[in-house]
């Protein structure tokens, strides 16, 4: 039985023809008999034989350790998506239910290599020196995460000095005891500060959040 | 393993919040003007007038109950085939389109009407400072944090229950359960706690509910509060409000574009036909908001 019915699949298609660009390569890393893993192998198998322009490359966590620690996988599954570079986003865990539409905005973001934000935003972003580092912890239930995890996949597709971990913590319930403070989702972290719910996909919040 | 592609696949034209008279009239203007109309309202529809044992001052009903007339516009939607959504709005983002949350899941329209009358929201002492630190409105969106731990669910209504149950099931939480209102099944599988709550204070670890004549509080790792209303100022980010109500000027608009209100929530006098009225120039409004919105995205393809 096929995780994307076909009325979906039919529409992805669509989706794909019309708004992808350049060709990308999504990579997967994966643990042996770990269910997590098979869903997310699945589900990304499914998806990149919707378009040509989507390849897949599927990393053993335990085998292939120069491509775990090129890209910096620190826990499986982890999905990452390269275009004409990498953008330095991971998400962890498996992107389904609520959390397919990130993986779907995800792709076309990183194959057009370009975002719909706001001129300001652009050039604060282009103004930006410092590297930075975000954590957005998600759930795939949560109906209030995909934007959230959206609006900064297009501020690290749009700088190079951003880069994103998009983590699961109903996968990953062990990174609750990282942060600071209590967990709620979506919650964004970046260094000692925090952006909690919708505020998160607030354009002027996140350039806060950075600052 | 499901997935999910609501926001390609099905996008509103305008989405009215509230199923009383102005809303009413609001999605049958906006569907006479052949748009793609939904409503949403977590309660009966038209429960207000539905009430009501005589009304005198509504054209073409000399002398009608609430029910007859209640009746009449829920003849009308059904007719138009209006979508009605009993579902509960959690709150509203301006994305590319408005994104709609609901308890039940997410919609997106092109524009909105606020139709949601008149009603005060309780909040508590230290809500808005503990907010996602402890305090939360949403199982679905913050369920999976406290799993395992101990919460407290505090709820005007019934629906309550169900998210009681949800957090002890899904999540494995331990579940102390403190009705605002008069609960009335007893086989609840959740510890029960009837005591009104005052404030809540963050705690190292936790959040601490207050209560009056209780020398100590209750000490959970975190609140759920489920409530039947939202203040409009915080079901839309950056919504203007004058006092109790939505500004809007002559043309039901708010300070969001895109965002319209209509009926009590825009103040009085509190009437049907008012209302009525105010629905209808809400949904010209959204209807001719949608064609500049057209129209531009004709002028970028030249």
């Amino acid at each position: 039985m096929t995780v994307i019915p076909e009325e979906d699949a039919e529409l992805l298609r669509e989706i794909f023809d019309e708004k992808m660009r350049s060709d990308v390569e999504v990579l997967l890393f994966i643990k042996r008999e770990d269910s997590s893993s098979d869903e997310a192998e699945k589900l990304l198998k499914e998806l990149s034989a919707l378009s040509p322009k989507i390849s897949l490359q599927v990393y053993d966590f335990d085998k292939d350790r120069e491509a775990v620690e090129r890209y910096g996988i620190s826990r499986v599954p982890a999905v990452t998506i390269i275009g004409e570079k990498d953008y330095g986003i991971r998400y962890y865990g498996v992107p389904f239910e609520q959390e397919f539409e990130t993986l779907i905005e995800w792709l076309i973001s990183v194959s057009r290599g370009d975002v719909d934000l706001s001129p300001e935003t652009l050039k604060r972003l282009e103004e930006l020196e410092e590297d930075k580092k975000l954590t957005v912890l998600v759930t795939y239930a949560c109906p209030q995460c995909p934007e959230v995890a959206q609006r900064v996949i297009e501020f690290a597709v749009a700088s190079d000095n951003i880069s994103v971990d998009i983590i699961d913590i109903f996968e990953f319930p062990e990174v609750k005891k990282d942060f600071p403070v209590l967990v709620s989702t979506p919650k964004i972290f970046a260094g000692n500060k925090t952006l909690t719910g919708w505020r998160g996909s607030d354009e002027g919040a996140l350039l806060e959040l950075i600052k | 393993m499901k997935i999910s592609l609501g926001k390609f696949r099905k996008i509103y034209d305008i989405a009215v919040i509230g199923g009383g008279a102005a809303g009413i009239s609001a999605a049958i203007n906006g569907k006479a003007a052949m748009k793609d109309v939904v409503i949403f309202e977590s309660d009966e529809p038209l429960l207000k007038i539905r009430k009501a044992r005589e009304i005198r001052n509504y054209p073409g009903f000399p002398k009608a109950t609430g029910e007859e007339i209640s009746e009449a516009f829920l003849n009308h939607i059904k007719e138009m085939d209006i979508d009605l959504k009993r579902e509960k709005v959690t709150g509203i983002v301006r994305e590319k389109n408005f994104v709609i949350y609901t308890q039940k899941g997410k919609a997106w329209a092109k524009t909105v009407i606020l139709a949601v009358g008149l009603k005060s929201e309780e909040t508590f002492p230290g809500e808005e400072d503990l907010l996602g630190k402890g305090v939360s409105y949403c199982v679905l969106c913050d369920g999976a944090a406290y799993s395992g731990g101990k919460v407290a669910v505090i709820s005007d209504s019934e629906e309550g229950e169900m998210e009681a149950e949800a957090l002890k099931k899904d999540y494995g939480c331990g579940v102390v359960y403190i009705p605002l209102y008069e609960l009335k099944s007893s086989d609840a599988s959740f510890s029960i706690l009837k005591n009104r709550p005052l404030a809540f204070k963050p705690r190292e670890k936790g959040v601490e509910v207050e209560f009056k004549d209780m020398e100590e509080g209750l000490i959970v790792d975190g609140v759920f509060l489920i409530k039947q209303f939202t203040s409009p100022g915080r079901l839309v980010r950056g919504l203007k409000m004058r006092g109790r109500h939505i500004a809007v000027n002559r043309a039901m608009e708010t300070n969001i574009p895109g965002v319209f209100a209509a009926g009590d929530c825009t103040g009085g006098p509190f009437k049907i036909a008012k209302a009525v009225g105010e629905g209808q120039i809400a949904a010209l409004g959204a209807v001719r908001y949608i064609s500049q919105l057209d129209s531009q995205k004709m002028e970028v393809k030249q």
